[in-house]
């Protein structure tokens, strides 16, 4: 496994799911792939599918009807792996969080497991860069 | 500046007489935006169908409105009047439990897929405690209600990666040919019209703002535009021109963006990342005007938040002067690619006509020649005080529709450049003081960067709203999409929704049918691959 996670740390391969979000965070990850903040230079790569993916990049407060599917993508991407959750919404349900509100589920760390939190309504590409750098040093523990 | 007078009759009739009175309404010229319903306690419910009249009749708007009882709430479909009525009715059965009679297909739209387990009760819901984590995936796959022709099923989604927002679309394909499509919906739901309800006003325009991210000014400034007019506040010179700033700023990036997405999804990955880098010089002007680059947060009951200093102009103007080389450039490269304009010329063909049946609105109405703007046709901001035009193509199929969001976004830029100048000269004034809301109601339209938004916000004296209601372009656009997939090849439907460009997350905020012939389909679309 320990020879798998230096791999893993050189070449991260990212499946975004989006989970209700307003959008913001994941226009947000949209320009990660710009030629200003190029996240390919330091071995990133947005994939198509959770079956190939390490990192699980989950946007949004989880809406009930998102979270059988947000359990089955995390089912489906294969060990190790991490989850990063990005935003505010993603990390406490942000905005959305009320006694009353019938149709949310999260925040995501209720649902899957989280290693990292991105805060911020949305976080700059700057720091979705950062957390992503701190979700491959956990690969090593 | 005077602000023409929002003019809203609101007209109270029985419910039987609905279909005659729709039916003369549309045929007076009007568009139907959007039917609402309200539980209003003791009195029944409030069913409220909203009319606009476009330009014959500027700021001119109608609401019919009738109260069913709640024991027995049932009302007659005007769907078979007019298509446009199609979305809003579904909503009303799902949220309201109300009975459409004679809707074609009464079937759901927004509610979770095992919703009838989680709202009756029949499956136990874990306990956030004892049961934290549960990774797992589900024993028997979820069955949707989308339903499909005994043929080749292809689903898009949830988590497709032809679309950033996670939806659900399925089609029935007959060899290359899509013989029936239907979309669910509901995977943003997030309940954000009923949290309104619990906030008081200052809250709720953040809660508009995340409504959408790309689109975010435009429905904090409806929303504030609504509760200035029930105040009858008079916004100050100034904030109407930064907000008339702030509305073009986001109108070229979002164009910008979605015009690259286009590229993206029909093959031409390289265009996306000329429009971002391009974009990036918007998204700039953004963050040095509100310190924010997608939610700006700048918009304040009353006017604006902070002001935007000569500095500030004078960076915008500077970023303007090098997109005015840098715009047209990449739309001629990318209109001079033979490739490109091949896979959207004569695709997803909306005549003119069937766009005015369906009440297309946005760059989807403009593309088939329609002038449709509420910029123009019930002026808010400061949009009588710039030197601008509606832009239309004749085409009527994606590339109209592309060549209208060109346009447009270089239209806009001339815009940002006309009230750059005139926010430098402008009294410093920023915002008037909102002090008591009276009781009452009133609606505001706006035209987002995808078509024209309305809020419709009702003020009961206190310091919440008692009920907002909210429609969004996608609600409108998103079905003329699925007309349009409707008979097409199957390799010109990414094509098609990226011209339509829905938003999912704004349309989000808010019974099993079985044909004979029919069969449902499992849901084994996740994780579907390109």
């Amino acid at each position: 496994m320990s020879l798998l996670n230096s791999f893993i740390k050189q070449s991260p391969w990212i499946y975004h799911v989006h989970a209700g979000g307003c959008l913001g965070c994941d226009i947000e990850i949209v320009a990660l792939m710009s030629p200003r903040y190029d996240l390919e230079r330091l071995g990133v790569k947005f994939v198509a599918s959770p079956r190939c993916a390490d990192i699980l990049l989950v946007t949004g407060p989880v809406p009930l009807h998102t979270k059988p599917f947000l359990e089955r993508v995390y089912a489906q991407t294969p060990e190790p792996k991490r989850v990063i959750a990005v935003g505010a919404c993603g990390c406490s349900c942000g905005i959305f969080i009320d006694n009353e509100n019938y149709s949310i589920a999260g925040p995501v760390e209720k649902i899957i497991p989280v290693d990292v939190k991105i805060p911020g309504c949305p976080p700059k590409p700057e720091t979705i860069i950062d957390g992503i750098l701190k979700v491959m040093r956990k690969f090593d523990s | 500046m005077s602000k023409p007078h929002l003019n809203l009759i609101i007209r109270e009739i029985k419910a039987d007489t609905l279909g005659e009175e729709v039916s003369d309404l549309l045929e007076k010229g009007a568009r139907m935006i959007y039917t609402s319903g309200v539980d209003m306690g003791v009195r029944g419910i409030q069913v409220n169908y909203y009319f606009c009249f476009d330009h014959h009749e500027p700021s001119q708007h109608t609401i019919l409105r009738t109260y069913l009882d709640r024991k027995n709430p049932v009302i007659h479909s005007v769907t078979p009047v007019t298509s446009q009525a199609d979305w809003s009715e579904r909503e009303l059965i799902e949220f309201l439990g109300i009975t459409v009679e004679g809707h074609p297909n009464p079937t759901h739209l927004w509610l979770p897929l095992d919703w009838k387990e989680i709202y009756t009760g029949e499956k136990p819901v874990a306990h956030p405690d004892t049961e934290r984590i549960n990774t797992a995936p589900p024993v028997k796959p979820l069955k949707d209600n989308i339903v499909t022709l005994p043929l080749t099923t292809i689903p898009y989604g949830p988590y497709h990666p032809a679309f950033i927002e996670s939806n659900y679309l399925k089609m029935s394909v007959e060899d290359e040919v899509v013989r029936k499509a239907d979309l669910k919906l509901g995977f943003n739901h997030r309940g954000i019209i009923k949290l309104m309800e619990r906030r008081d006003y200052y809250k709720d325009l953040f809660l508009a703002e995340r409504v959408c991210g790309i689109c975010n000014t435009h429905h904090s400034l409806s929303f504030a535009m609504s509760v200035e007019d029930l105040a009858a506040v008079e916004v100050p010179q100034k904030a109407q021109m930064a907000r008339t700033l702030l509305c073009e700023m986001e109108r070229i990036q979002s164009h910008l963006l979605s015009i690259g997405l286009i590229g993206d999804l029909t093959g031409f990955r390289t265009m996306l990342m000329h429009a971002i880098r391009i974009r990036e010089e918007m998204q700039d002007c953004l963050e040095v005007v509100s310190g924010q680059r997608v939610t700006h947060g700048l918009i304040a009951l009353g006017g604006i938040r902070r002001d935007i200093t000569e500095n500030q102009t004078d960076f915008i103007l500077s970023k303007l002067k090098i997109m005015k080389k840098s715009v047209p450039q990449f739309f001629d490269q990318c209109q001079s690619n033979d490739v490109l304009m091949g896979r959207l010329k004569d695709v997803g063909i909306l005549k003119r006509e069937n766009a005015l049946k369906s009440g297309a609105i946005g760059p989807v109405a403009r593309g088939s020649g329609l002038r449709i703007d509420v910029r123009k046709n019930s002026p808010f901001a400061a949009y009588e005080d710039v030197d601008w035009d509606i832009v239309t193509e004749n085409g009527c199929d994606c590339l109209a529709r592309i060549k209208v969001k060109m346009r447009e976004t270089l239209m806009s830029m001339h815009i940002c450049e006309q009230c750059c100048d005139k926010i430098k000269i402008a009294p410093s004034s920023l915002a008037a003081k909102v002090n008591e809301l009276p009781c009452g109601e009133t609606i505001s339209r706006s035209e987002a960067p995808r078509g024209e938004l309305l809020y419709h916000v009702v003020s009961n004296g206190t310091n919440t709203p008692a009920f907002v209601r909210i429609r969004v372009p996608t609600f409108i656009n998103a079905r003329i999409m699925l007309e349009l997939i409707h008979g097409c090849w199957l390799a010109d439907v990414p094509a098609i929704i990226s011209s339509v460009d829905p938003c999912y997350s704004c349309t989000d905020r808010v019974t099993i049918f079985k044909g004979k012939e029919q069969s449902i389909v499992d849901m084994r679309s996740l994780g579907g691959r390109r």
